[in-house]
């Protein structure tokens, strides 16, 4: 074959052979760069702690507007569910007591108020009294909310924009922002009692007795459930006690409060029908032994129930 | 010789699509990244949130660790930039006041861990 039948295929080659040797470059030895990262790019370790700084910041000032557009930034799908998901890892991995509480409360607290529209420009507050930036792919996460009794500020958290000028913190006083919602909605779950001052010790209290055992039958519910209730002198939830189950040789752990939708004492366990279970609340708590029961409706057809427990201190 | 010439072009041409390829069409693709790489902004925000906990709170040993989320610099040295940056854009005084009142209970555990360093 001569050099001119050989036809252009030269060039093909070299451009075959540049172009790898630019992906080379650009993948190899200088790559996008890693600076200057999002918060949603976190690994899933960082992510928890992310949280779990956003919970007790919560926890600190209840300023859900800025817990809000903070969890925002991690760019999830269902915020409330990740945060009760995370607080009972922690809880069941031994992390701090305050950060698991704390993790609940603000996935409580979710639940009452719409979660925000993720990051778009239209989720702000009050778009009047915040320049909103030319590019509307950004997030603009200033707002203006009353959190203390007398004193009205400005509040801001991660700014997309870098100008400082697109900044405006000369807002009038006397036009509080947030949603009457946000404060109208709040539930007996936000006076809960500060975190400094509870003390994780439930060794020192008497043991948990059970005040009340009812069957529950009902075939929406799907599972066999045992549906656990622990409750202080008053009647209140008790969040973060230990729940011991054995059944069978085998044994598992759980939390009350985990579940902050149904209530801060509740906690529940799906049974098989088979085995018999023992369960015990807390440290020194009489056992209870427990088994998938029977119902029928009213066809005369057979399904498996469940239990509710209630359990409060003598 | 004209084909050396176009063989040349025609590299050229080739590392010219590939870099585009590589930092345009499908750049590396940064998950899972570590919060020492945060953007500014973020990382002022982050320092503020151990702030608004600590003025609660007060214990400066719980608030290190939290700092040390951010890499395992000078811990003073980071609320300072946060500071900075928050004077920047215009944070409100109160946020302000939050950051210098951890600032101080850093700097506080540092001079006491120093003092009883031999």
């Amino acid at each position: 074959m001569t050099r001119e039948s050989r036809g252009p295929w030269y060039l093909l080659t070299g451009v075959i052979l540049g172009f790898m040797v630019g992906l080379l470059y650009t993948w190899i030895f200088s790559p996008a760069e890693y600076v200057d990262t999002h918060p949603d790019a976190f690994r899933e370790d960082y992510k928890d702690a992310y949280r779990a700084a956003i919970a007790a910041a919560y926890s600190a000032t209840e300023d859900m507007t800025r817990a809000q557009a903070r969890l925002a930034l991690l760019n999830e799908e269902d915020s409330a569910s990740i945060l009760a998901a995370q607080s009972q890892r922690y809880l069941a991995e031994g992390y701090s007591y305050e950060a698991a509480v704390a993790l609940a409360r603000l996935s409580a607290a979710l639940g009452e108020v719409p979660e925000p529209a993720p990051r778009t420009a239209t989720s702000m507050p009050d778009p009047s009294e915040t320049p909103i930036p030319e590019d509307t792919a950004t997030v603009e996460i200033t707002v203006t909310a009353e959190i203390e009794s007398t004193a009205t500020e400005t509040l801001e958290t991660p700014n997309e924009t870098t100008t400082p000028e697109e900044v405006d913190d000369g807002l009038p006083t006397s036009t509080p922002s947030i949603s009457p919602t946000l404060t109208l909605t709040r539930t007996p779950i936000l006076t809960f009692t500060p975190l400094p001052t509870r003390t994780p010790t439930p060794t020192l209290a008497p043991p948990f007795v059970m005040r009340e055992q009812a069957l529950v039958c009902d075939q929406e519910m799907g599972d066999s459930l045992i549906q656990i209730l622990v409750q202080n002198a008053l009647g209140e939830g008790i969040p973060g006690v230990k729940i011991i189950i054995h059944w069978d040789g085998q044994e598992e752990h759980f939390f009350t409060g985990l579940k902050p939708e149904m209530g801060w004492g509740y906690a529940d366990y799906s049974m098989d029908p088979e085995p018999r279970y023992t369960l015990n609340i807390g440290e020194g708590g009489e056992p209870v032994d427990l088994f998938a029961p029977e119902c029928s409706d009213d066809q005369g057809e057979r399904y498996w129930g469940g239990w509710q427990l209630i359990f409060a201190h003598p | 010789m004209s084909r050396w010439i176009g063989f040349i072009i025609a590299i050229i041409v080739g590392i010219g699509l590939g870099l585009f390829y590589g930092w345009v069409i499908d750049p590396v693709d940064y998950v899972d990244t570590t919060p020492d790489s945060l953007r500014q902004d973020y990382r002022a925000d982050y320092v503020l949130m151990v702030a608004e906990a600590y003025q609660i709170e007060r214990d400066p040993t719980l608030a290190m660790g939290r700092l040390s989320f951010l890499g395992d610099g000078d811990t003073a040295l980071l609320i300072l930039d946060a500071i900075g940056f928050a004077q920047e854009v215009g944070y409100s005084q109160s946020d302000l006041a939050r950051l210098e009142l951890l600032l101080e209970g850093i700097q506080m555990i540092s001079d006491s861990s120093q003092g009883e360093a031999p």
